[in-house]
């Protein structure tokens, strides 16, 4: 579907007939493409080296070492996924604007600078690098964090033994150990970071940078007339091509696959790294983390308890009120979306994660690449096309607009991650573990399900939740296959964001991030539950 | 045998002819034929599906309701699908062309139906039961009718325009100091003046509405529109994605004023956000949405009654929540603003130049020169 509609004239409709390749030459004409590319490059490596860094020292600081508080870390890590990227864009210009935002304001206060802007400005490459490599850091973090709780760290200590100091052991074993899991989360990030948009449309564009994703979109989008769905799905097909590229150099990377297997039939207990006085210094450094994390969702929630918005002060206090969320829930378009969205948040993300593990372990241990091949090959397409193409797809059956329609499309969105993260946790389980079940006369149901869930249980656990957060905070799904049948809240959230009702959008936004701080507790308990099980250290 | 085959074929003939006139006038009352009879099959037809968004906004929906009963003696259930344009359009036509008809009452651009008989076809004359059933019986429903232009009729109603103007931060600025007409721009003057540099802003998709709708008539021509955007680029706007971020950078203080789609401005005001409008004394370009009826709606009766009441009672009820008017509308505050200035020029694209591609030629010059 994705190919059919990126062959259809610029100006005709998906169904209609005629084939062209206008699309692929608007693209590749466009005469500043060169601009785009190199900006989309800088902005793609940045932020990519940003979250990956971030997300990989947070997540061996939080499961192989003993910095305090590791439980609390791992939840506050996950709770500002709930929030729609959108209005975490939004509550940066709010803190980082030139002209309006509260921290520049506070330090023109605290250093008695003269204007009325700056002295930072979010509108900037910076700005956009800073915004979404914080913003992906959890998304890395949780991709990485149990390849690192899974590590066997005889082969760290063995390395010890034999004289090795700690770069070392760092650079010729662990980081080897890790490639599978860190190539997953790089090729994964990278395809990402060429078709997200909505930092680059809320940050790049009023300062003037034009990534990929923006400049497709701004080309099939206008404020009135029909969009140019065509010239996005030409421009899926040139990312799925990018995808497979970059997914068989992965293959070929991970080809001789015990090589990383760390999990092995003989028991091992993870050990703890004792940070001694580092503790303290690596503990802040993730606070701060953890701050860039907390700053636009603490001024959205400020929005959500002020009328009229304004910036934070002790004179704005006495505006401050729950009107917002009284009007929010009492708006029937809100209250009718909430049962659907129960639906959709239990049934997606499950059997998401269930078609993943199915995926992954048909791969990894049956050797059937081109399944997993099959089950990422969603990455390159961005959630725009995808969501015509199952509108195509399932205009022509009963489905299309119920709530079904929408479990479906989640599902096949987050194959990728789910997929990502469950084959680089498999890979790491030797293959004798699943033997010795087999020679004991254990079939393969109560193989997989005495053997190797409890021990991926972790990477299933992070594979869930990312699938839930990323459910929650979906706009195009919601928006492009609604219909009265099928509202969810993010249907209802873009609503309000229209209006625009800021206060009450920041109050939905608000409280997707305290049901999310529930979930998230409550997944984390039984991971902890597993972990006691297995005799791990708990945090 | 030739003739008995003949006289076969004579018969079905026959029957198919005699079974088509006496379908065609049931095919011809889609509607009912008085205001008592449409009132009469929209009660038992129940259900109204609307694809709309403005009846989901800042309580519209109860409101309406409320009016709805209060008019006409019932509640309709109404299934609301807040779709917003021009993405309704796309999905609606989509699921025309694999025979599904999910709405009764749709909100479509009638700029992407008009001038296009294939999907002229696809929807009821909504224009002669206005006219000849409720236009006599509801002021408010013939004086939108009477503005309406004639190539929306008979297939669409506007209830939504964009019109351009200028927004302004009144914390920030005051109406004295912003430009008078949108002339200026070429001259240096206006936001291409340097003392607004970086305190205003546009919009990207527009881009710089009005500016894209300029060539409209080509009451400017294209040089002169790339001249003025380039002019008002070196003067470094805040660009926005859409005119609802643009709104929002006014509201909240980013910039003093803007240029764009004033329409949702004064809902924001009567939110308590210092925020105002003005308009261009010698311009104003506009773009209509309407509402309109597709063939084959479960419920016409019922959506042409919920057309009418939107006509005379919804429209005005949104402007004083929502604070958008409409430009068809002789009551609403838009209206009366146009008529203060007479020598203000309204430009709107028509069928046949956006069926020529003229309109994306225009905006696609354009976007090639915003950074």
């Amino acid at each position: 579907m994705l190919f059919l509609t990126s062959l259809r004239p610029p100006s005709a409709l998906p169904l209609d007939p005629g084939m062209s390749l206008d699309n692929f030459d608007t693209i590749f004409s466009s005469p500043r493409m060169l601009t785009v590319l190199v900006n989309t490059a800088i902005y793609g490596a940045g932020a990519l080296i940003l979250s990956l860094t971030l997300g990989a020292i947070i997540a061996f600081l939080v499961e192989r070492t003993d910095i305090p508080f590791r439980s609390t870390i791992y939840s506050a890590m996950l709770v500002s996924l709930a929030v729609p990227t959108m209005l975490k864009a939004f509550g940066w210009v709010l803190l980082l604007s030139p002209g309006l935002g509260w921290i520049n304001y506070l330090l023109r206060q605290g250093f008695g600078l003269e204007g009325a802007s700056g002295p930072l400005n979010i509108y900037t490459m910076t700005g956009m690098i800073f915004v979404t490599g914080i913003g992906l850091s959890n998304n890395a973090f949780l991709m990485l964090s149990p390849l690192f709780r899974q590590m066997n760290p005889e082969f760290e200590e063995a390395a010890q033994t034999s004289g090795s100091k700690g770069l070392t052991v760092l650079r010729k074993v662990t980081l080897p150990l890790l490639l599978p899991g860190l190539l997953s989360a790089l090729i994964y990030f990278g395809m990402v970071l060429v078709q997200v948009m909505e930092t680059a449309l809320a940050i790049g564009v009023p300062g003037g940078i034009r990534v990929l994703s923006v400049h497709i979109y701004l080309l099939t989008k206008a404020e009135d007339g029909i969009p140019l769905y065509g010239l996005a799905a030409a421009f899926g097909v040139v990312l799925l091509l990018l995808a497979l590229s970059l997914m068989t150099v992965y293959f070929w990377l991970t080809r001789q696959q015990d090589r990383f297997s760390v999990v092995t039939g003989k028991s091992f207990r993870p050990r703890q790294l004792k940070l001694g006085r580092w503790k303290y210094i690596a503990f802040s450094f993730v606070m701060i983390v953890i701050a860039c994390y907390a700053m636009p969702m603490l001024i959205l929630a400020w929005a959500s308890l002020v009328k009229v918005y304004q910036a934070p002060s002790f004179e704005a206090l006495s505006q401050v009120s729950l009107h917002s969320y009284f009007r929010t829930l009492a708006n029937p378009q809100v209250q009718q979306s909430a049962a659907n969205t129960l639906t959709l948040m239990v049934i997606a993300p499950m059997l998401a994660v269930f078609i993943a593990f199915c995926a992954s372990w048909l791969s990894i241990k049956r050797k059937m690449r081109w399944v997993e091949v099959f089950a990422i090959t969603p990455m390159g397409v961005p959630s725009v096309v995808l969501a015509l193409a199952l509108f195509l797809i399932y205009v022509m059956t009963p489905i299309h607009g119920s709530i079904w329609v929408l479990i479906i499309a989640h599902i096949i969105a987050h194959l990728p991650f789910t997929t990502r993260v469950l084959s680089a946790a498999l890979l790491q389980l030797h293959k004798e573990l699943e033997e010795a079940a087999h020679v004991t006369g254990a079939t393969t149901a109560r193989t997989l399900r005495t053997v190797t869930v409890p021990l991926i249980l972790p990477a299933l656990v992070n594979g869930w939740l990312w699938a839930f957060s990323a459910t929650l905070r979906d706009f195009t799904f919601a928006i492009f296959l609604m219909t009265s049948r099928n509202m969810v809240l993010p249907s209802a959230m873009w609503v309000l964001w229209n209006v625009p009702d800021i206060s009450g959008t920041a109050a939905l936004g608000t409280l997707y991030m305290c049901g999310f701080v529930f979930v998230t507790i409550a997944a984390r308990y039984v991971d902890q539950r597993q972990r006691k099980r297995a005799g791990w250290e708990v945090g | 045998m030739k003739t008995n085959d003949g006289k076969k074929c004579f018969a079905v003939v026959l029957c198919l002819g005699t079974l088509l006139l006496a379908a065609m006038p049931a095919l011809a009352q889609v509607f009912g034929k008085t205001y008592e009879e449409i009132l009469d099959r929209a009660k038992k037809e129940g259900e109204l599906r609307l694809w709309w968004e403005v009846p989901g906004e800042r309580g519209v929906g109860e409101q309406f309701e409320a009016a709805f009963k209060k008019r006409f003696g019932f509640v309709p259930r109404v299934s609301l699908t807040p779709v917003t344009n021009p993405d309704s359009i796309l999905r609606f036509l989509t699921e025309v062309k694999v025979g599904r008809v999910e709405a009764d009452l749709l909100y479509a651009g009638a700029s992407d139906i008009a001038g296009r008989p294939d999907r002229l076809a696809l929807f009821e004359d909504i224009d002669t039961p206005l006219v000849k059933i409720f236009s006599p019986k509801f002021k408010g429903v013939d004086g939108i009718l009477k503005n309406v232009a004639a190539w929306k009729r008979p297939y669409s109603v506007d209830v939504t325009t964009l019109a351009s103007g200028m927004i302004y931060n009144t914390k920030r600025t005051t109406a004295d100091q912003l430009p008078r007409t949108y002339a200026e721009f070429a001259e240096g003057k206006g936001f291409t003046d340097p003392k607004w540099k970086g305190n205003f802003a546009i919009n990207t998709i527009g881009p710089a509405s009005p500016l894209a709708d300029m060539a409209i008539g080509g009451h400017w021509d294209i040089e002169k529109q790339k001249k003025v955007l380039q002019l008002l680029l070196a003067n470094k706007p805040l660009i926005k994605r859409s005119s609802g971020d643009v709104r929002m950078a006014v509201a909240l203080g980013e910039v003093a004023a803007a240029t764009g789609n004033i329409g949702g401005t004064e809902g924001l005001r009567k939110e308590g956000y210092p925020i105002q409008t003005k308009l261009f004394e010698d311009i104003m370009t506009v773009g209509s949405i309407g509402l309109t009826i597709p063939k084959g709606a479960k419920s016409p009766n019922l959506a042409l009654l919920y057309l009418a009441f939107i006509l005379e009672d919804g429209l005005p009820l949104i402007e004083r929540i929502n604070g958008e008017g409409t430009f068809v509308d002789p009551r609403s505050q838009l209206a009366k603003a146009l008529k203060t200035m007479p020598k203000a020029k309204i430009l709107e694209w028509t069928p046949e130049d956006i069926v020529a591609g003229q309109r994306d030629k225009t905006r696609k010059a354009l976007q090639a020169l915003m950074p």
